[in-house]
């Protein structure tokens, strides 16, 4: 039985005020969405709090679920809007900077020396837009498709698709310019 | 960067989710191309790049959600709001004519002993035992597992899922009934158990 299948049935239980459902679900669900939310933010105490808070929406909100996406997605989307509003409450004035892809291709040599470089890649990655982070985690290190990705990150699929060819641009650029230093 | 097609493919190829054709043409251009093949091993890293650096809360952070859940108001079984009257009086026209039209008939030709009912399937309650779902603590041992299961008279017939559920069959309902209260006092063996 596929995994979706499972987290339906935990949802289905939980809808009902099943209090060991719910703990299945936390330790099925939870570890991917803590690891989501810390592509969104970066402070530790505030991605525990969100996961916190995201999965007692999901507690609260379970009876509701229209089944129009899947369970997983529909927890991923909670905790994304979650986040972003952490993320503007902390800035409410600041919008993202424009990103400024430089000019020219990345040098490939460089960035296949360098891409092995573990610390040189986080750095890298940590200098992505949060939406670009998001999307780059989610489709490779998860490996989730791009429609359930714009379903997440309440967007497009064609903007799922132009935040990931940007972000890797970046990290090509970030890793050849100076081994991501 | 190399071309956005070969570019979106890289990651299929990884997965080998490519036709064997496709990926011999995407390997090539990968050798002959340094932009493709940079930005293949810039994919395979992400791959396997976990980039959060805080660990899991893990029982601290149920501790802390079970604590807010109990604060919450107890929840109570009722119609979700959006279904009005017409939508439930709509349902039960639809079970009316399925119970007419699907099983009715099939319950007139029965007789004797055999099965009291058949389902358009075809499923006779006697080969539908009565099923449970189950998932183990991971650290209980196999003999653990087996001991428990003999007492509560039940079978795996399915699983593991993903997720690691099995389905577990009983001769009757009662005997779920009564399994599932024995498999739920054992905490140490057991994670989670329910009818289905």
């Amino acid at each position: 039985m596929p995994e979706t299948d499972d987290l339906a049935f935990l949802l289905g239980r939980v809808a009902v005020g099943d209090k060991r459902a719910m703990e299945a679900l936390y330790t099925s669900v939870g570890p991917n969405l803590h690891r989501f939310i810390q592509t969104k933010l970066s402070d530790p105490h505030e991605a525990a709090d969100v996961l916190q808070e995201t999965m007692l929406e999901v507690w609260r909100r379970a009876g509701g679920f229209a089944g129009q996406s899947a369970v997983r997605t529909w927890i991923f989307a909670i905790a994304r809007n979650k986040a972003v509003d952490r993320l503007r409450k902390a800035t409410p004035t600041l919008a993202e900077p424009d990103e400024t892809i430089p000019d020219g291709a990345p040098d490939p040599e460089a960035a296949l020396e360098a891409v092995d470089n573990k610390a040189a890649l986080f750095k890298c990655i940590a200098k992505l837009k949060e939406v670009q982070r998001s999307a780059i985690h989610l489709a490779y290190f998860r490996d989730i498709a791009y429609a359930d990705i714009a379903e997440i990150e309440n967007c497009s699929e064609g903007t799922v698709k132009s935040r990931i060819h940007h972000a890797k641009k970046l990290l090509l650029h970030c890793l050849s310019a100076d081994g991501g230093r | 960067m190399a071309d956005k097609d070969d570019s979106a493919a890289l990651h299929d190829l990884l997965h080998g989710r490519l036709s064997e054709t496709e990926a011999a043409r995407l390997n090539e251009a990968i050798r002959s191309d340094p932009a493709l093949k940079a930005e293949y091993r810039l994919v395979a890293a992400l791959n396997e790049t976990d980039t959060a650096p805080h660990p899991f809360p893990g029982e601290f952070g149920w501790a802390r959600l079970s604590k807010a859940i109990d604060s919450e108001a107890p929840k109570r079984r009722v119609w979700h709001r959006s279904v009005s009257v017409w939508q439930a009086a709509a349902c039960l026209v639809v079970a009316i004519f399925a119970w007419q039209v699907a099983i009715a008939p099939q319950l007139i030709e029965q007789s004797g002993d055999v099965p009291r009912y058949v389902t358009v399937t075809g499923q006779t309650g006697a080969d539908a035992p009565s099923t449970a779902r189950i998932a183990f603590v991971p650290e209980a041992s196999e003999e653990a597992i087996r001991q428990l299961l003999r007492d509560a008279d039940a079978t795996i017939v399915n699983g593991p899922t993903a997720l690691g559920f099995y389905t577990l069959g009983f001769e009757s309902d009662e005997d779920r009934d009564a399994g599932l209260e024995r498999l739920g006092a054992e905490p140490a063996v057991v994670q989670f158990v329910d009818r289905e």
